[in-house]
């Protein structure tokens, strides 16, 4: 990191006086909606909701992460090649499937509460990973590692020191948008009792109390920016460890120019949609 | 080292990409493997560093069979370049001339001093190029880079497939040459891959002329353009073959004593002329001004007058090949032409009927011995 990321900071810093300072949100919603009350949720504060909310992210984007790289590199090595097929059509289904069904699907078949909805949000958070992964190692020209091949390489060095280091912008690109998706999406777990920060939404659209859903709105819109943001940081940190400049001593001030930047397409990923 | 070839097949399925060939080409030897598209001149190089494995048949190194050897120890001591470079476009320059070393963990400062050695060798100036990405490089620089990359850790072995066939034609002219003097010092075993007669018969020691998996012929590129084996092979050389043999033939080894006089002082000393209607006039330093009619001079006017000055691209140097200075000669109408070094200075006249003399020569010495 060459500078302090300051909007990845400021939306953290607003984040948490939303979260950790109940009475600054009770008086601007108060404002909002006069005569609600209650006009907070009462069962559960903002902080735990938040936490559980993160944690089903965390838990259920872990496993995407994992089984979405390890998939994406098993069917691009030759003895996986069998599954290609199959990967790139998951990976496609992952553009077309809407998030909410993804639930709407599990629960007839996993039942309620916080393991069905980790559940779906990690099948459906493997999508955007694997679709990054492939489209990343895809990308990598055969030219350059026929010869980096023909130069001596293993397989293994091959895959670490060239084919990752080559793909690793496009993975990480579609591990932000698999993230920022499953963070929108765990809201939706709420319906099926999974709680997080979609409970004093499902809770407020059914009692009408839409001072609830603006709370509970408010703080997962806040954690999704807040997410995206540090992705966007770490993606800058990950591309220049990309192309190093550690073992050879460089003349100062070449640095940033030097560096080639990523397609537009993946810079700044805002939108949540996958790739 | 000798690289051997034992009754090497390869088949795509029904398709025969090398067809039971057998082969041996000499150490410390150009050799090019040159044939249309399709006639399995990359397949057969790419075997040699065990990137294609044959179906049936052997490839020996000093008669050891190359898969006795792990396929990444063969390779790190075979260098490798390719027509469309293959650099890695998130290393450096640097980083990608020391893939090789690094990978065989030389210590930093050997492999620092290595790319700084190969950089000034393959003619690009290390304080500029150290630190560019491959994007930052023109196509001939890439090249370059490549070449420098195969040759990183001083392989025995040299394996280029069409190295220079991605560049505009000067700079790939530019870069056989700069290749040719590279090897004149390093004495590689070199295996060069190409599908452009005119650079098979201008880089070889010996070409390997293959067609459609079958090898047609193996020789020096002057066997192989006085006596071609085949139809095909008389086709694939071309109708220009005796031409093509004169562009492997320098000026220099035609060169002839000048007939010259020296212009001073506005007048012409130091005459070294006895038949001759034309001399090459010079300055005291030896500088070419001109050629002379001596039939001029006796109507009794002075030297300068009828002095007619040579255009630079109707002089010619030594290390022109003969191609070119017939190419000159019949552009202009001369019969013969002067070869100046490239301060301007007369060395010699090469003429017409040496360079006829020469064509006929070789074809009569190639027909009793070879």
């Amino acid at each position: 990191m060459k500078r302090w990321p300051w909007a990845a900071g400021g939306w953290t810093i607003v984040l948490a006086v939303v979260v950790l300072v109940p009475a600054l949100l009770e008086r601007f919603l108060g404002a909002l909606f006069p005569g609600q009350s209650p006009l907070l949720y009462p069962r559960a504060d903002l902080a735990s909701l938040t936490a559980e909310h993160l944690g089903m992210v965390l838990v259920s984007s872990t496993l995407a992460a994992l089984t979405g790289v390890g998939m994406g590199v098993a069917v691009t090595r030759p003895w996986g090649a069998l599954f290609r097929p199959l990967g790139d059509r998951l990976a496609a289904l992952g553009q077309t499937f809407p998030p909410a069904a993804v639930l709407a699907l599990t629960i007839p078949f996993l039942g309620f509460g916080f393991g069905p909805t980790v559940l779906g949000l990690w099948l459906y958070g493997t999508l955007p990973v694997l679709r990054g992964t492939l489209t990343g190692l895809e990308q990598v020209s055969p030219a350059v590692l026929d010869a980096g091949r023909g130069l001596g390489f293993g397989p293994w060095s091959l895959f670490f020191r060239v084919e990752g280091p080559l793909a690793m912008p496009y993975l990480w690109a579609g591990l932000r948008s698999s993230v920022v998706v499953n963070v929108g999406t765990a809201a939706l777990g709420a319906t099926v009792g999974a709680g997080g920060l979609g409970a004093p939404i499902v809770s407020g659209l059914v009692t009408q109390n839409y001072s609830f859903l603006l709370e509970g709105a408010i703080a997962s819109g806040l954690l999704a920016l807040v997410v995206d943001a540090w992705f966007g940081v770490l993606t800058f940190s990950v591309s220049s460890q990309e192309y190093p400049t550690s073992r050879t001593p460089r003349p100062p001030g070449r640095g940033l120019r030097k560096k080639p930047s990523p397609p537009a397409s993946l810079r700044g990923t805002r939108s949540p949609e996958p790739l | 080292m000798i690289i051997g070839f034992d009754r090497v097949r390869m088949e795509y399925g029904p398709q025969v990409a090398l067809d039971d060939l057998t082969l041996t080409l000499g150490s410390r030897e150009l050799t090019v493997l040159v044939g249309p598209s399709g006639s399995g001149k990359s397949t057969l190089l790419r075997t040699v560093n065990h990137l294609v494995v044959p179906t049936s048949g052997s490839v020996t190194l000093d008669g050891r069979r190359v898969d006795s050897f792990k396929p990444e120890d063969l390779r790190r001591g075979i260098g490798y370049g390719i027509q469309s470079v293959g650099l890695f476009p998130h290393h450096t320059v640097a980083r990608n001339i020391a893939a090789v070393p690094s990978l065989l963990k030389w210590p930093q400062r050997r492999i620092a001093d290595r790319v700084e050695e190969l950089l000034v060798l393959v003619g690009l100036a290390p304080d500029r190029y150290r630190y560019r990405y491959p994007h930052e490089l023109s196509g001939g620089e890439a090249q370059r880079v490549g070449v420098a990359r195969a040759l990183a850790a001083d392989p025995p072995i040299l394996l280029l497939d069409e190295p220079f066939s991605a560049v505009d034609p000067v700079t790939r002219l530019r870069l056989q040459g700069e290749f040719l003097s590279i090897q004149k010092a390093l004495h590689k075993t070199v295996v060069f891959v190409t599908h452009d007669v005119d650079e098979a018969i201008r880089l070889a020691d010996k070409i390997v002329l293959l067609d459609q998996g079958r090898l047609v012929q193996y020789g020096t590129p002057e066997q192989l353009l006085d006596h071609p084996a085949t139809s095909f092979a008389g086709r694939f050389l071309g109708a220009d073959r005796a031409l093509k043999r004169l562009s492997r033939m320098m000026v220099a080894e035609s060169l002839q004593p000048a007939y010259t006089a020296t212009l001073e002082a506005g007048a012409l000393t130091d005459f070294r002329n006895d038949a001759e209607r034309f001399v090459w006039v010079t300055d005291g330093g030896g500088r070419l001004l001109g050629n002379l009619d001596l039939a001029l001079l006796t109507q009794g006017v002075g030297p300068e007058g009828p002095l007619v000055p040579v255009a630079d691209e109707l002089t010619v140097s030594p290390v022109s090949s003969l191609r070119e200075a017939l190419s000159v000669m019949v552009g202009s109408g001369s019969r013969s032409l002067a070869v100046t070094d490239p301060g301007g200075r007369l060395l010699g006249e090469i003429r017409l009927a040496d360079i006829e003399k020469v064509g006929r020569h070789r074809s009569s010495v190639a027909e009793e011995g070879r």
